[in-house]
């Protein structure tokens, strides 16, 4: 009987700390978490696969001496440990050396999702190797095309996006963003220029709070 | 008012963001003196103090008392500081150096975990933080709070903590920061603006990193702090060296190695705040920080059955060095307690009382006093200017040592 109560506490309080967020209707850091890992297709963000307690803290996490959130919300502090998380995980995707094959198959099947307008036709053997060469689309309206493509990956519709009521002008901001990671005039390779929109979507409040 | 309570009552992040530049500033600066600052280290695992800051330092001896593996007569001496053989890498730094010997903590051990808090902190209250922690909540926050390479103990506080691992990704992604021309809304736009707007911090941080790149360094957490610091981005470190020092078994010749592995760390850390100018003041990092090295206790005497030595709670050592320690001091001692005289037939090294008008060792019993992590903590308090009745977690007439170790 006291260990079945025991393990009642215990499940209560592990319940209770993985509900823990900041205020406002961020998600919980184990939420967070899982929500970038889920995007990321299970690949690895090294550091971010188990953070620290301070980075806990900053992304969130109650205070376990007062039961509080550290800060009532996102601060300099999440923006760094939220970046790095970012980084490790696009890093991994675009960048990795590692040449098993399952994370091989995992990275893969990402890319072809996230750069799908520029990947049509290349077959499942060839998309990292594509990824790299692919370069920006020359026109304007195929750039923006691309940009909407992936506000719909990362942060779904434009109805959805504006229930958050955070992002007034949906067009506004994918030319704003397309203007940023893909500059008028320059000829360039798509795969950086995807990385950074990825970075910056990531960091949208669409993304970080529950609906 | 601590941040959290400040930003509280601002009542809106526009108004916090717009007075954050003035946040950023310390309370010494914007009193238009030159900041100062303040770094704990904690060498993990329970050094041996025999090998470090308090040497035996007279005839070798029983070794089923005493375990040391050297020769005593070969102990340098700077002032009045006895350097053991590990702790030799920061002898260039003695004339700025107190040793405080004789650290009481507990009659019987508690295990690492509160040792390390009571060590860290000076207090035996588990609400509150390290002492950096309760340093920060005396002042205004800077933007990137508490620095750390490993973690914070924050207790019931509320403060910022950065990782110093998360500095190279902090530099990277904050030059550019994108804005939308449309009415945005969204949080972390808002932070990173704000960041943007500490741009020639930012610029200073990576100046000094690119400098000591140029200066042949493999970067990492240690520059990044001298960075942070000379930045003006943060002012509180707290650093966490881990070298295997738990040498329950096989304590000969490892310990020792260790050990020195990770003074060398310390003295790499001074090499490198030696080098960081603060605000074209003319002095360097290390000319205005406080530093505070403990570990969470020091190693049983002699060795054990698998020539190990245990915990040892009974004595211990920090050492401090900051602009208003006072250099080449030591205060403080400990005695050790042979198998003969001991009642449990067991020897042991104990912390010694010390006459409260000299700090030095005394065998007269009526009127010493012992030295307890919380005394060191109180000295540290009034060595950092910090009024005692805003210090929560050292009662303010807690015994300081300041008599003897500041300047």
């Amino acid at each position: 009987m006291k260990l079945a109560i025991s393990i009642l506490l215990l499940t209560m309080a592990l319940g209770l700390h993985s509900q823990a967020s900041f205020r406002g209707g961020y998600k919980s850091p184990q939420d967070l978490l899982l929500s970038l890992k889920e995007k990321f297709n299970g690949i690895s963000g090294s550091s971010c696969d188990s953070l620290s307690d301070n980075d806990r803290a900053a992304m969130g996490d109650q205070n376990m001496q007062t039961g509080e959130p550290f800060a009532d919300e996102p601060g300099a502090a999440f923006v760094t440990v939220w970046s790095t998380c970012l980084n490790n995980y696009s890093y991994n995707l675009f960048y990795s050396t590692d040449t098993s094959p399952e994370l091989l198959a995992k990275r893969t099947q990402i890319v072809r999702e996230i750069m799908a307008p520029l990947l049509a036709g290349v077959v499942d053997e060839q998309v990292l190797k594509a990824m790299t060469t692919v370069m920006v689309p020359a026109s304007e309206a195929e750039r923006e095309a691309y940009i909407a493509h992936l506000m719909r990956w990362v942060l779904g519709t434009d109805e959805e996006i504006q229930a958050y009521g955070r992002m007034t002008d949906p067009k506004q901001y994918r030319q704003d963003l397309m203007r940023h990671v893909f500059p008028p005039g320059v000829s360039a390779y798509a795969m950086e220029g995807t990385r950074q929109a990825l970075l910056i979507l990531l960091k949208r409040d669409e993304f970080l709070m529950y609906q | 008012m601590n941040r959290r309570d400040f930003l509280k009552t601002s009542g809106s992040f526009a108004l916090a963001a717009s007075l954050a530049e003035l946040a950023f500033l310390p309370a010494a600066r914007a009193q238009g003196e030159a900041p100062w600052f303040f770094v704990q280290i904690a060498i993990t695992g329970g050094w041996d103090i025999t090998l470090g800051a308090d040497p035996w330092l007279t005839a070798l001896p029983d070794q089923r008392d005493m375990y040391i593996e050297y020769n005593p007569s070969d102990i340098a001496r700077i002032g009045n500081i006895a350097f053991g053989p590990s702790m030799l890498p920061i002898k260039n730094y003695a004339s700025r150096l107190c040793v405080v010997n004789g650290v009481f903590l507990s009659p019987s051990d508690n295990g690492h975990g509160a040792a390390e808090r009571y060590m860290q902190s000076g207090s035996t209250n588990q609400s509150w933080g390290d002492f950096g922690v309760e340093v920060l909540e005396t002042r205004p926050a800077e933007l990137m709070g508490v620095a750390t390479n490993s973690s914070v103990y924050l207790g019931v506080r509320g403060q910022l903590v950065t990782q110093l691992g998360n500095v190279p990704s902090f530099m990277n992604g904050s030059s550019a920061p994108f804005q939308s021309s449309q009415n945005d809304r969204n949080l972390i736009s808002r932070i990173e603006a704000g960041l943007a707007g500490s741009a020639q911090k930012l610029k200073t941080l990576k100046d000094i990193v690119e400098m000591f790149k140029q200066q042949g360094s493999n970067v990492g957490d240690l520059h990044h702090l001298a960075g942070l610091f000379g930045a003006g981005l943060s002012q509180i470190g707290v650093l966490s060296f881990n070298e295997n020092l738990d040498t329950h078994a096989a304590h000969p010749g490892t310990h020792l190695a260790q050990q020195t592995k990770a003074w060398e760390k310390v003295a790499e850390v001074f090499d490198l705040f030696s080098k960081v100018e603060v605000n074209g003041s003319g002095q360097s990092l290390l000319d205005r920080t406080t530093f505070m090295i403990t570990s969470e206790f020091s190693r049983t005497a002699a060795l054990n059955t698998s020539n190990g030595k245990d915990h040892n709670p009974l004595t211990n050592s920090v050492v401090l060095l900051g602009p208003r320690i006072k250099g080449g001091t030591t205060i403080g001692g400990s005695n050790l307690v042979t198998h003969a005289q001991s009642k449990t037939g067991s020897s042991y090294h104990i912390a010694s009382p010390i006459d409260p008008a000299t700090g030095l060792p005394t065998r007269v019993r009526e009127g010493a006093r012992i030295i307890r992590p919380e005394n060191v903590a109180a000295t540290l308090i009034e060595s950092l200017g910090i009024s005692r009745k805003r210090f929560a977690s050292v009662p303010d007439q807690t015994l300081s040592l300041s008599k003897w170790a500041l300047k």
